[in-house]
């Protein structure tokens, strides 16, 4: 069932597309990974989505055409974390996930004990509930990420919307964070959408893949199942030359490695 | 030697002719300057006035004042600013409010003054960079600091021995000291009713002991109940201490914003006997603001001793003495 | 890792301590003071004194507890709205506007009521100004406010600097600058009731607004993606704020550094912005105007202006949480 579809959205700034005529479709239970060269419009695609942008084309979430909804509904269903927290004040990492229930509560109304039970929970998920009480300017760039994926979690949102996670996290949490991921998105039968650079990430943690290049969409893989010769030659359009094999690590995990060739 | 009558005679006769221009040069020196003339202005700036100024330039109300006092309006060629908001130019002297204006006692306009060549310049003592201008142009100048009556005597002095007009400060003087002595003559005696004087720009600023208007309740037989303040300048109090004060007579400075009505009026103030007794007056402002220490300045402890003990110093006694005050060093026809 | 017990016990103790120092001061306020009030006059039922009690020195100690709490509580807010730890009313044309207002009013109008009034008007218009400034701007962020604000606080001191010059040096002048320095003298029960009501209702309506405040500290984009009308709440956060800072201000003239002071206090004490963070704010900001105020009316024989001594107590007060958690790190 497709929780998400997008019609020929093309979106960019001061009257230049940056990107255009992208259509693709997200299951529900799925997580799609975006791939491209920088500048390609990875963010731009995201944003639009959001509705942060103003573009051409439409998407539906659950069959409801995005663009018409109200912010405060679209917040409700769509959760979006950016690279960065803006987050200035020194606040509790309780306090930054309560937060995501903004959608769901009255202007004056406060968190429920449920919502904090909810906070908790997911600040267990990413395993930071025993600093429940800290100072989130404390915290390390990683773990500050963790927590805003906790914010959203806590919400439930049905589409999420990451711009490049693993920039603020080092190599282990960049796995933590995707397996996270998968675990919310399954659980929930949610959907993902998530822009990446770490080509292991998205090869190996993505159900489907958009490739982007020259502001349009050139392909779309799906890791288990695309041809591995199909998926080189529509990487190296925006890597150059690349090579994929398949490898198994200790757990007899099936991993996809890119590497770069040579042009020879 | 023999000593005959002829030659005691003719001594004596030389003897008297050299006391007659003796004499008279003593008189002389009372009545007339002799120029040039190094005056010690209030400052303490020796100043030397080479002849007799025709051409005066005044930047400050009390000396313009004093100088139509003096007679000396027609020799007037500039004024301080805003002397349209003055009545007595307008009853006195009209053709001053014509005269270019050199700025106010904050912002002096030192071009405008030395355009117009004058052979003396009066400023007020915070003028002193002015004054100091205007010296390097080689024009005259006399600070003054009129801020009490012995001050404001000696200004006149000042003043009318730079501009040779001996008689009339003589005549002005006297009047003064006869109006103090008047005053001290019938209150000798008397109880001295509290008295709280309001500022121009609220009725809760009041003057201290140090400043001249503390005087001018004093003179009128008077206690000044801000007497435990020593601030040089208007100073600020609170409605409370009004109330612990509680004056029997509350009179505003003359050129008050607010009115003896707002005073009386003020629900605050329900309780302060002045307002309780209708005791509530404003100083004269008619004329000059009699609260300044102008030439006229005496007038207002006449006033307030007419209010404060009128069976010593009837009202009356304020309005003709006001009357003549004005018409005699004024010309001001009632 | 800090267990919850010990911040509750934290918040819990600050805030009470602060209650109790605002509420000794405040009883102090009432027995300070120049008319000679006592505690046996009251009780045997003076009516003057008890005239004077409620009209003039309960009223001004109410004032110095409200004024302060409210300045203190909108310090917070400006501080956290515009996510800048030196925000103050100014940052919104509220200081220099009531300044230009007050200053009209003491040169064209007469009595106590037309310069308060007149204050008053003078921060609003100021505040609108800088709104609707800013919604012409195209940028959808925060920045074009205090673009704005900068603005309109230039106009406002222009403004403040031509009265100034036109006003009579003898009198007008130095009643400018008395009301700039802020005084709480000349509040009386007469004088107040209505600004009271205001603040209050404004100080509830920003404590109802608290969780919509800090989500406005957030950027723009990530405010709205978290689901708030972002330019909308902040109009109304920043317009309540300034409804009650401007009605404080125009009874006691600017009073400085309590808006920021109070805030940054509250802030190093209890280490985050929570509810209570905000409350600590007002409480520290009504101690430490009531403080300068019975300072301001006792240490000389006339009325000084009490910014010299919220300035004198806040600073050092300020430099010592600050080294001490220089100390702690």
């Amino acid at each position: 069932m497709n929780l998400l579809i997008v019609n020929n959205l093309s979106a960019g700034y001061a009257g230049k597309d940056i990107i255009k005529d992208i259509s693709f479709s997200i299951e529900a239970g799925k997580v799609t990974g975006v791939l491209g060269p920088n500048g390609c419009g990875k963010t731009t695609l995201l944003k639009a989505t959001a509705n942060l942008l103003a573009h051409r084309g439409s998407c539906f979430i659950e069959g409801q055409m995005l663009e018409t909804l109200s912010a405060r509904t679209l917040s409700g269903l769509c959760g979006y974390i950016p690279q960065r927290s803006s987050i200035s004040i020194d606040l509790t990492l309780l306090d930054v996930v309560l937060m995501g229930f903004n959608p769901d509560l009255k202007l004056l109304q406060q968190p429920s004990r449920q919502m904090k039970e909810e906070a908790l929970h997911a600040l267990s998920m990413v395993g930071l509930a025993h600093r429940k009480d800290e100072n989130f300017q404390h915290l390390s760039e990683g773990q500050k990420q963790l927590v805003l994926l906790a914010r959203t979690f806590a919400g439930k949102r049905r589409l999420l919307l990451l711009d490049e996670p693993e920039s603020a996290l080092d190599f282990r949490l960049r796995y933590q964070a995707m397996e996270l991921l998968r675990s919310y998105i399954s659980k929930n039968q949610a959907s993902a959408l998530v822009t990446l650079h770490d080509s292991s990430l998205a090869l190996n943690y993505c159900d489907t893949l958009l490739v982007l290049s020259n502001s349009r969409l050139s392909g779309i893989i799906e890791p288990d199942r695309t041809p591995i010769s199909r998926m080189e030659r529509l990487l190296s359009e925006v890597y150059g030359t690349v090579s994929i094999s398949v490898l198994m690590n200790r757990s007899k995990k099936k991993q996809l490695i890119m590497m770069k060739e040579d042009i020879s | 030697m023999k000593i005959t009558l002829n030659r005691l005679l003719s001594t004596a006769l030389i003897c008297l002719m050299l006391l007659s221009v003796i004499g008279t040069g003593v008189f002389a020196a009372a009545s007339e300057t002799t120029y040039p003339i190094t005056i010690t202005d209030q400052a303490g700036r020796e100043v030397t006035i080479e002849k007799e100024p025709e051409k005066i330039v005044s930047g400050y109300y009390i000396p313009s004042s004093l100088l139509i006092a003096l007679g000396l309006q027609d020799k007037m060629v500039g004024i301080e600013a805003k002397a349209g908001k003055r009545p007595v130019y307008k009853l006195a002297a009209p053709a001053l409010l014509d005269l270019p204006n050199v700025g106010t006692a904050k912002e002096f306009d030192l071009e405008t003054c030395a355009s117009l060549s004058p052979d003396l310049v009066i400023l007020p003592l915070k003028l002193k960079d002015a004054a100091q201008s205007l010296t390097e142009l080689q024009i005259p100048v006399l600070l003054v600091n009129p801020e009490n009556q012995d001050l404001l005597t000696e200004m006149i002095t000042i003043v009318s021995d730079a501009t040779n007009t001996k008689e009339e400060a003589d005549k002005l003087l006297a009047y003064i000291d006869e109006q103090k002595t008047m005053l001290s003559d019938a209150l000798s005696d008397v109880e001295t009713p509290d008295v709280y004087l309001a500022g121009n720009s609220s009725l809760l600023s009041t003057a201290g002991e140090a400043m001249y208007q503390s005087d001018i309740i004093k003179l009128a037989g008077g206690k000044n109940v801000a007497s435990e303040i020593s601030d040089t300048y208007w100073a600020e109090i609170s409605y409370e201490q009004l109330l612990a004060w509680d004056p029997s007579y509350i009179i505003l400075a003359s050129d008050a914003d607010y009115t003896v009505d707002d005073v009386l009026n003020d629900a605050n103030l329900k309780d302060c006997s002045a307002v309780k007794n209708n005791q509530v007056y404003a100083i004269p402002g008619d004329v000059e603001a009699l609260d300044s220490p102008v030439p006229a300045s005496v007038l207002a402890s006449v006033w307030l001793a007419g209010i404060l003990h009128p069976e010593q110093v009837t009202p009356d006694t304020y309005t003709e003495e006001k009357t003549a005050f004005y018409e005699t060093f004024y010309g001001i026809q009632n | 890792m800090k267990p919850s017990m010990e911040f509750r016990t934290k918040k819990i103790l600050f805030i009470t301590a602060g209650i109790i120092l605002l509420g000794i001061l405040t009883i102090c306020s009432f027995f300070v003071g120049k008319y000679p009030l006592t505690l046996s006059g009251l009780l045997s039922g003076d009516a003057l004194q008890w005239r004077v009690f409620l009209t003039l020195r309960a009223s001004r100690a109410i004032i110095g507890a409200i004024g302060g709490f409210v300045l203190g509580v909108t310090g917070f807010v400006y501080q956290t709205v515009f996510r800048n730890p030196l925000a103050s009313p100014d940052i919104i044309g509220v200081s220099s506007g009531a300044s230009a207002g007050a200053a009209f009013g003491i040169l064209f109008l007469t009595g106590t009521m037309a310069i308060t009034a007149s204050a008053f008007a003078g921060a609003i218009c100021c505040v609108i100004l800088v709104l609707i400034l800013s919604s012409l701007s195209s940028s959808k962020d925060g920045r074009s406010i205090v673009l704005a604000g900068i603005a309109v606080h230039s106009l406002s001191q222009t403004v403040l600097v031509c009265l100034k010059l036109t006003a009579d040096p003898e009198k007008q002048l130095a009643s400018i600058e008395y009301w700039i320095m802020g005084s709480l003298n000349g509040i009386s029960l007469y004088s107040i009731g209505g600004n009271i009501l205001l603040c209050l209702i404004c100080l509830a309506a920003l404590f109802l607004l608290y969780r919509q405040i800090i989500l406005l500290s957030l950027d723009d984009q990530e405010g709205a993606l978290l689901g708030v009308n972002v330019s909308r709440i902040r109009l109304v956060v920043l317009l309540t704020a300034t409804l009650a800072t401007s009605s404080v201000i125009s009874m006691t003239g600017l009073i400085s550094f309590l808006s920021l002071l109070a805030p940054h206090g509250a802030r190093l004490l209890l280490k985050n912005n929570r509810l209570s963070t905000m409350i600590l704010s007002g409480i520290l900001g009504g101690c430490l105007l009531t403080l300068g105020d019975l300072l301001a009316r006792s240490i000389a024989s006339t009325e000084l202006p009490v910014s010299i001594f919220t300035s004198l107590l806040g600073a050092p007060f300020l430099i010592s949480l600050c080294l001490r958690r220089e100390r702690a790190r």
